[in-house]
C-alpha cells in the first residue's frame, strides 16, 4: 500500500487497516533500536509510541509528509528512542562515556523541527492517560463513550443506566473534574522527583 | 450544578468552539488575566488528548497482535507462496447472483475489481480478504473480463455501514467477518466452480462455521446453512493453528487453570493480554521457574507480594512449543475480554518503581544530612582536674565488672547540650568519699523510647553527672556505672535522672528527682515537649548550674523539607510496593541473558 493511501486511511478513521500496513516497518525500527542498545521490548515500545505520534499528526489536515513514510517513521522512532535514553540516563549521567555514545539529536531536529515539542506534549499526555487509568472504571467508560465513541448524552444515559440526560452530563463533568485533579496530583508527584 | 462543574462546562464549550463570539472574547480575556484558569484549561485539554491517545493505543496494540500472529504463521513455515492472509475463513456471504430485493448490502457499492477470466487470479482486497479465483470458475457468458464488487465487514462500524446484522434464525451470531461478492452488472455472470475466500480475523473460535446470507423481503440478512470451515482450500494454516489452539487449551487446563483464569483473578492473576504486559523472554523464564526469578527480578517480587506471597508452581520441563501454544491460547481467549478491564499490574509496578526511586533518592539525601549533623547529645564540662586533687582517691574498678557505654544517637532534628562546668565524672570521684556507699540504681522506660534517648544521672550537691547505658542484656533499663546497675552513691542526697531525645520527629524529655537510697529503680516516662517547656522545667529545678539546652540540629530545616516530600509522595505509594529488590537499577532487563552474579543459570 502506498504512503498516500495509508494517510488516507488514517484521515478517514480506518486506523486499524493503516496500522496493519504500517507495522511492516517494525523490523527496520527494531534493528535500529537494538543497534542503539535497546532490547526487543524497547523496540516494541518505541515503535508503538511512534505509531501513536504518526496517527495523531496525520489526523491533522495541516499535516504534510515531506519524505517517504518509512523515512518519517524511522526519524520519529530514532528521536523517541534518543529521548528515552536521555531520560533513563539522566539520573546516572556521571558516566562520561555514556554522554559520548549519545547520538546527536541535531540531525533529527533539522528534519522535523516540531518533534521536540510534540514529544514533550506526548509526555504530558501520557501522564494524563495515567490519570485516566486511575479513574473509576465507570468514569473512564463514560468519558470514552462521550469523547471517542461520540455517543450523545441521551444514548450514554440509556446505555449506562443514568436517570436522565442531565444526570449523565453532570456525571461527565464530575469525571472530568476528578481526572483533572488526579492529573494535577501526578504532575506534582513528578516534580518532587527533581528535588 | 456546583460552580466548579459550571466552570468545567464553560471550558468544555470553549475547547469545542461552542461559545458565542462575545462569550469567547470575554473568556479569552479572563484567560489572559488568570494563570489559574489557564492551568485548568491546560489540564482539561490534556485529559481530552489522553482520551484520544487511549483509543489510539488500543488500535496500535491490536495491530501489534495482528503483526505477531502473521509473523507466527510465517515462522511456522506455512506460507503458500502467496502470503497467507486469513487465520480462519469464517463467515462468507454468497448467494446466487441475481438481482434481489434492495438491502443495505446492495445500496452501497463496494470495491470494484476487474478480473481476467482467462487466467487464474489471486486477488487481495484492500480491507484484507484473499480470493483465489481459478480459471473457469466464473461463467460470464463468453466475456473474458468481468467487474466484480466486493464488500467486506469486519468491525461493528463496517456492519453498521452495510446495514448488516448477525442473526441466524433469530439466534445471535458472533462474527469473524463477512464478505459479499457480486458482479457489477447483475445477471452478467455465475460462479460455476468454487472460489476460495480467506478473511482475516483476530480470533479463532471453536465451533465457528461458515454461513450463507439469505436476504429477506425487508432487506435483512438471515445467516443460514452453517457448515464447518473448509480447510481444503487453505490446506495448512487453519488446521495447524486450530490444532495449536486445541493443544494450548489442553496444556492450559492441565497446568494453569488450577490457579489461573484468562478473565478473572483466581489464586493467581488473570492472564488476559499477558503478552502485552510482559516480554516473551520474561514469560518463558517465569513460567519455567518463577522462584529462581524471585531472587533477582523486581517484577516477579512485585507479583509475589501482590498475590499473598505465594510463588507459582514451576514448570521446568515445558518445551518452547508448549509454552508458545499456551500463550497462543491465552491470546486467543483474551480477544473476548475488554482490555480496559484487565488489571494492568505493569502499570502498578511502574508507579511502585517510580515511588521507590523517588523515595530512595529522598532518603539517601536525608541520611546524608543526618550524617553531616553533629551528635545528638553533647556533654561539655571543664574538669581541669583541680577538683579531683582536693580529694585524693585511688580507685580501680574491679576487673570482672565492665562499665556501661552510653549509646550515641545521630541527631536528626535536635541537639541537646548538657553543660556541666565544674562537674565531676562519677568514675573518678565518688568511691571512697565520706557518705558514699555502693548502691544499685536502675532507670527504666518503654522500649521504643529507650532506643531513642540519652539518660543522665545528676547529683547537684556533689556536682556529679553521669550518662547512662543499657543494663546488661536489657533494652529498657539503664544504669550509670557498671553494667550490673552497681554504683557508689551519696546516701540521702537529692539526685535527678533525666532523658533527652527525639522520637518520631518529636522532642521528648523526662526528668525525675529522688533521694538516693541503697537500692532504687526509677521509671521515666518521656513525653513530647517543646523547647520552651523543657527550658521551663529545667529552670525550676535546683540543678546547681547544670544546664540542658535544646537546639535545632544543623540540618533540621532541610531534613524537614525532605520529610514533607516523603509524606507527600507516600500518599501515592501503590500497594504491595514493599520488596527488597534493587529498583535503582537503570533497567529492568535483569532476566534472561543479563543475570546478576550469584544467580545460577
Amino acid at each position: 500500500m502506498d504512503d498516500q493511501s495509508i494517510l488516507q486511511l488514517i484521515r478517514t478513521g480506518k486506523n486499524d487497516l493503516a496500522l496493519n500496513a504500517l507495522y511492516r516497518n517494525y523490523p527496520t525500527i527494531r534493528k535500529m533500536i537494538r543497534a542503539r542498545g535497546g532490547t526487543t521490548k524497547d523496540a516494541e515500545d518505541v515503535f508503538q509510541e511512534t505509531l501513536i505520534i504518526l496517527l495523531r499528526k496525520a489526523a491533522d489536515p495541516q499535516f504534510r509528509l515531506t519524505a517517504q513514510l518509512t523515512t518519517y517513521l524511522y526519524s520519529v522512532a530514532r528521536f523517541v528512542w534518543n529521548d528515552q535514553l536521555r531520560n533513563r540516563r539522566a539520573p546516572v549521567s556521571d558516566n562520561v562515556s555514556d554522554l559520548a555514545d549519545r547520538p546527536a539529536l541535531t540531525s533529527d531536529l533539522a528534519d522535523y523541527p516540531d518533534l521536540a515539542g510534540t514529544l514533550a506534549d506526548e509526555c504530558r499526555i501520557r501522564l494524563a492517560e495515567q490519570a485516566l487509568g486511575d479513574l473509576k472504571d465507570r468514569c473512564r467508560e463514560l468519558l470514552l463513550l462521550f469523547y471517542q465513541a461520540q455517543l450523545s448524552l441521551a444514548a450514554i444515559a440509556a446505555k449506562m443506566g443514568y436517570s436522565s440526560e442531565n444526570s449523565a452530563k453532570n456525571q461527565k463533568y464530575k469525571c472530568l473534574e476528578s481526572a483533572r485533579s488526579r492529573l494535577k496530583q501526578l504532575e506534582l508527584l513528578q516534580q518532587t522527583q527533581t528535588l | 450544578m456546583r460552580p466548579e462543574l459550571e466552570l468545567i462546562e464553560k471550558i468544555e464549550q470553549y475547547l469545542n468552539g461552542k461559545l458565542s463570539p462575545a462569550d469567547n472574547t470575554a473568556f479569552e480575556a479572563q484567560l489572559a488575566a488568570d494563570p489559574n484558569l489557564r492551568e485548568q484549561l491546560r489540564l482539561q485539554s490534556d485529559i481530552r488528548a489522553a482520551l484520544q491517545r487511549t483509543v489510539l493505543a488500543t488500535s496500535v496494540r491490536h495491530a501489534r497482535q495482528h503483526y505477531h500472529a502473521m509473523r507466527w504463521l510465517r515462522w511456522g513455515g506455512f506460507s503458500l507462496g502467496v502470503a497467507v492472509v486469513a487465520i480462519g475463513t469464517l463467515l462468507m456471504l454468497t448467494r446466487p447472483w441475481h438481482s434481489g430485493p434492495k438491502s443495505g448490502l446492495t445500496s452501497i457499492s463496494g470495491e470494484i475489481y476487474t478480473i481476467d477470466l482467462t487466467r487464474d487470479t489471486i486477488l487481495k482486497t484492500r480491507p484484507g480478504a484473499l480470493l483465489r479465483i481459478p480459471r473457469g470458475s466464473i461463467d460470464a457468458r463468453g466475456a473474458t473480463t468481468i467487474r466484480i464488487a466486493i464488500k467486506e465487514a469486519y468491525t461493528i462500524a463496517d456492519m453498521i455501514r452495510y446495514g448488516l446484522t448477525t442473526r441466524s434464525d433469530g439466534q445471535p451470531l458472533s462474527s469473524g467477518g463477512m464478505i459479499d461478492i457480486r458482479p457489477v452488472d447483475a445477471d452478467s455472470a455465475r460462479i460455476i466452480r468454487p472460489v476460495a475466500v480467506s478473511l482475516p480475523t483476530g480470533r479463532i473460535e471453536e465451533g465457528m462455521n461458515l454461513y450463507k446470507g439469505s436476504v429477506d423481503n425487508n432487506g435483512k440478512v438471515n445467516w443460514v446453512d452453517p457448515r464447518p470451515l473448509s480447510d481444503t482450500t487453505q490446506p495448512t494454516s487453519n488446521s495447524v493453528i486450530r490444532q495449536y489452539l486445541a493443544e494450548g487449551r489442553t496444556l492450559f487446563e492441565t497446568h494453569c487453570s488450577q490457579c489461573h483464569s484468562v478473565a478473572h483473578i483466581v489464586t493467581g492473576p488473570a492472564l488476559a493480554y499477558i503478552e502485552e504486559r510482559r516480554p516473551q523472554e520474561w514469560l518463558f523464564g517465569y513460567i519455567r521457574d518463577n522462584r529462581k526469578m524471585l531472587s533477582y527480578d523486581c517484577y516477579s517480587q512485585y507479583i509475589y507480594n501482590a498475590f499473598n506471597k505465594t510463588p507459582m508452581n514451576t514448570f521446568p520441563s515445558l518445551t518452547d512449543k508448549s509454552i508458545d501454544q499456551i500463550l497462543l491460547y491465552i491470546g486467543n481467549q483474551s480477544q473476548l475480554i475488554d482490555s480496559n478491564k484487565v488489571t494492568n499490574y505493569t502499570r502498578e509496578f511502574d508507579s511502585c518503581r517510580q515511588y521507590r526511586r523517588m523515595a530512595g533518592l529522598l532518603e539517601k539525601n536525608r541520611l546524608a544530612l543526618i550524617t553531616a549533623n553533629e551528635n545528638r547529645t553533647e556533654v561539655r564540662n571543664n574538669n581541669s582536674g583541680t577538683a579531683i586533687t582536693d580529694t585524693p582517691i585511688v580507685y580501680t574498678s574491679p576487673a570482672a565488672v565492665t562499665t556501661v557505654t552510653p549509646v550515641e544517637h545521630p541527631s536528626i532534628y535536635y541537639t541537646f547540650t548538657v553543660e556541666s562546668f565544674g562537674w565531676y565524672n562519677v568514675d573518678a570521684l565518688l568511691k571512697g568519699l565520706p557518705g558514699i556507699q555502693q548502691s544499685e540504681l536502675r532507670v527504666s522506660m518503654t522500649a521504643e523510647y529507650a532506643a531513642e534517648v540519652n539518660v543522665f544521672l545528676a547529683i547537684p550537691g556533689r556536682k556529679v553527672l553521669a550518662e547512662g547505658g543499657f543494663l546488661k542484656d536489657s533494652k529498657t533499663e539503664f544504669c550509670f556505672y557498671t553494667e550490673d546497675g552497681q554504683i557508689p552513691l551519696p546516701q540521702g542526697e537529692q539526685a535527678y535522672v533525666f532523658a533527652t531525645g527525639e522520637y518520631q520527629g518529636k522532642l521528648v524529655f523526662a526528668i525525675r528527682g529522688f533521694t538516693v537510697e541503697r537500692q532504687q529503680s526509677i521509671e521515666l516516662q518521656p513525653m513530647a515537649m517543646t523547647k520552651t517547656q523543657i527550658a521551663d522545667i529545667v529552670a525550676h529545678l535546683d540543678l546547681n548550674q547544670l544546664s540542658i539546652r535544646v537546639d535545632d540540629s544543623r540540618n533540621a530545616a532541610k531534613i524537614r523539607v525532605i520529610d514533607t516530600s516523603l509524606a507527600a509522595i507516600a500518599r501515592f505509594k501503590p500497594q504491595h510496593c514493599d520488596c527488597d529488590c534493587r529498583l535503582d537499577e537503570p533497567r529492568d532487563s535483569s532476566w534472561g541473558e543479563k543475570m546478576p552474579a550469584g544467580a545460577t543459570k
